[in-house]
């Protein structure tokens, strides 16, 4: 952008980014964790990492795939231990809208353990490879499989209770 | 796919539609985030331990959530995600986001004083707290945080005289903190790790000048939790208030530490003045406390969180204070007459604790300590700067302070509700605020 100095030039190419990816970003964070809290709370993590990374995560092209990445693992690895350290800025609440179909589904998603719900949201809403799966989470390919299957036969075996339960 | 596979992806489809839409000022909670991390990290190191995330590598995979979605939060590019924000009690100017209120040396000129940001000698100094009008406490360091010398700062003239050298215990884990200054004394803690406990020692020294003591010592069972959270000294002791095990007394004239009785989970806000619960304790409770079906978790939001210091108590008298119901879906933190906080319309909201003289500011409230029960620290929006705010006049004023070129920003902080010192560096000097002088 010629004519505008270059650290305002990279601070508005962030926050063009921040305001036409938020949603997207949020209903990630809304799959991964299942309440808009956590969502907004690992959103607003992921943005912070990559504002700290912006010009060298510019420069790759790819700075959503760099919050997806930096969400899905503080969800997986290490959420909930940072949250002590947010003290001193005690953000708004928004009101926000939560699920309220009992879609059994979604319910059983709840019971899931963070990383093999995170391999269902990236395989089933996302629709990555394994592979590309793999390399967002930082874990083998054996693995996506394998968290994938287990969730999938817990997912089928509550559904056949609730059929059983029903007939 | 089968049909598992199939009734999995509708059923992720259907929830992310109803998904929170992004807050309307999201791009100022980032940035006060990304501020406040980059402070607290340069002051403590806790944080740092915890960036480990890795970059992806430079992959082109169409994520649906972009393919499905063109329209998505289609914003204005220019950076006033803010402005766009509609429904709210804020008036709209107070939403604007290049408007800064006047200097802090315009708005409060006989409270504020700039002075050298380092010794005649050359050496660097903390500003600690004010002992009267004109004098100044500092601390100099041998290293970083490790302060090793106490010295009064004239800030008419600018010289300095030597109270004590301070002495930091062999395995200490916490440096010389929170120094206080009452009834002729000033006090101080440090900590030291014991086998597996933390063992807070309370220091105190004549101001006019002396060798520091250790006046007491405090044992804290769980070392990872505990801490000091407050000090003051009074008529005839140091009060010790710590995070999990309550308010301490001891006296000047010696004998064991005790608790004050009835004081557990309570925390120093301004002696007399105690509070619960403290920021910890009411983050826990609210988490412990969240329902585990959807459903009842969207009920329980409705539900206001309790707000830091809801309730007080005098030590001395045992006259307690309770504050008013607060609307929902705020978050907030009380002084003795003050409760401020953020609500999801983007501004400062304060009022008394009985619910009345409401007043609405432009920024984010941080959640220091209220100052002399009416000073509060905000962002302001967009981040372009930093307020200190009267609540009591509703007046606001902006210290200064911006981004350094990579885009960092020290915040001021107030950390204690009893202090009349705001200190700050600015421009190579330091920024002296006395909270006091301003009516």
């Amino acid at each position: 952008m010629p004519g505008c100095p270059r650290l305002s030039c990279v601070e508005d190419d962030y926050e063009r980014f921040v305001g036409e990816r938020a949603d997207a970003l949020l209903r990630y964070g809304y799959l991964l964790t299942g309440n808009p809290h956590d969502a907004a709370d690992l959103v607003q993590e992921g943005l912070v990492r990559l504002r700290g990374a912006w010009s060298r995560v510019r420069r790759k092209h790819d700075p959503e795939r760099y919050v997806r990445t930096t969400m899905t693992r503080l969800h997986v690895n290490i959420w909930r231990l940072r949250r002590r350290e947010q003290l001193s800025w005690d953000l708004p609440e928004e009101p926000v809208t939560d699920v309220h179909d009992d879609g059994s589904v979604w319910k059983v998603l709840e019971t899931l353990p963070k990383k093999q719900r995170a391999v269902l949201v990236l395989r089933y809403y996302e629709d990555l490879s394994d592979a590309e799966i793999a390399e967002i989470m930082g874990i083998s390919r054996g693995t996506v499989r394998s968290q994938a299957s287990r969730a999938l036969d817990k997912l089928r075996a509550t559904e056949l209770a609730s059929l059983e339960s029903t007939r | 796919m089968n049909d598992m596979e199939s009734a999995l992806a509708r059923a992720l489809a259907d929830a992310a539609s109803r998904a929170p839409k992004a807050p309307t000022d999201l791009m100022n909670r980032v940035d006060l985030r990304y501020h406040g991390y980059r402070r607290r990290r340069g002051a403590t190191g806790v944080v740092a331990a915890l960036a480990v995330v890795a970059v992806a590598g430079g992959s082109t995979v169409a994520l649906r959530g972009l393919a499905a979605n063109p329209a998505d939060g289609v914003r204005p590019a220019d950076g006033t995600i803010a402005a766009v924000a509609s429904g709210g009690a804020m008036p709209p100017e107070n939403r604007r986001a290049d408007k800064l209120p006047p200097p802090v040396q315009e708005v409060w000129p006989r409270a504020v004083r700039e002075i050298p940001a380092k010794l005649p000698d050359g050496k660097a100094f903390q500003p600690r707290l004010l002992v009267d009008d004109d004098t100044l406490l500092i601390t100099t360091e041998a290293s970083f945080e490790k302060a090793d010398r106490l010295l009064t700062y004239d800030l008419a003239t600018g010289s300095t005289k030597e109270v004590a050298r301070i002495v930091t215990p062999a395995g200490a884990v916490l440096f010389p903190s929170d120094f206080t200054v009452g009834s002729g004394r000033i006090a101080w803690w440090t900590a030291k790790k014991d086998g597996g406990a933390l063992t807070a020692d309370i220091w105190t020294v004549p101001v006019e000048g002396g060798t520091p003591e250790v006046l007491g010592s405090i044992a804290l069972p769980d070392p990872d939790s505990e801490h000091i959270d407050g000090l003051a000294v009074t008529g005839d002791s140091v009060i010790v208030s710590t995070r999990a095990a309550g308010v301490w007394k001891l006296p000047f004239t010696g004998g064991e530490p005790r608790r004050i009785e009835g004081t557990e989970g309570y925390h120093l806000v301004q002696w007399p003045w105690l509070g619960t619960p403290d920021q910890y304790a009411r983050d826990k409770s609210a988490e412990t406390a969240a329902p585990p079906t959807s459903e009842a978790r969207s009920g329980a939001r409705d539900q206001p969180k309790e707000a830091v210091f809801a309730r007080l108590r005098n030590a001395e008298t045992g006259e307690e204070r309770e504050t008013a119901p607060l609307p929902a879906g705020g978050s907030w933190l009380c002084g003795l007459t003050w409760c401020a906080g953020n609500t999801a319309d983007h501004g400062v909201v304060a009022r008394h604790h009985d619910g009345t003289g409401e007043r609405r500011l432009p920024g984010l409230f941080s959640f220091n300590m209220i100052g002399l029960d009416r000073f509060a620290i905000a962002g302001l929006p967009a981040f372009k700067g930093v307020a200190l705010i009267d609540l009591e006049t509703g007046k606001s004023a902006d210290l200064g302070v911006r981004r350094d070129s990579d885009g960092s920003m020290s915040i001021p902080t107030i950390n204690r509700a009893d202090s009349r010192l705001l200190a700050y560096p600015l421009d190579g000097k330091q920024m002296i605020v006395d909270l006091s002088a301003i009516s």
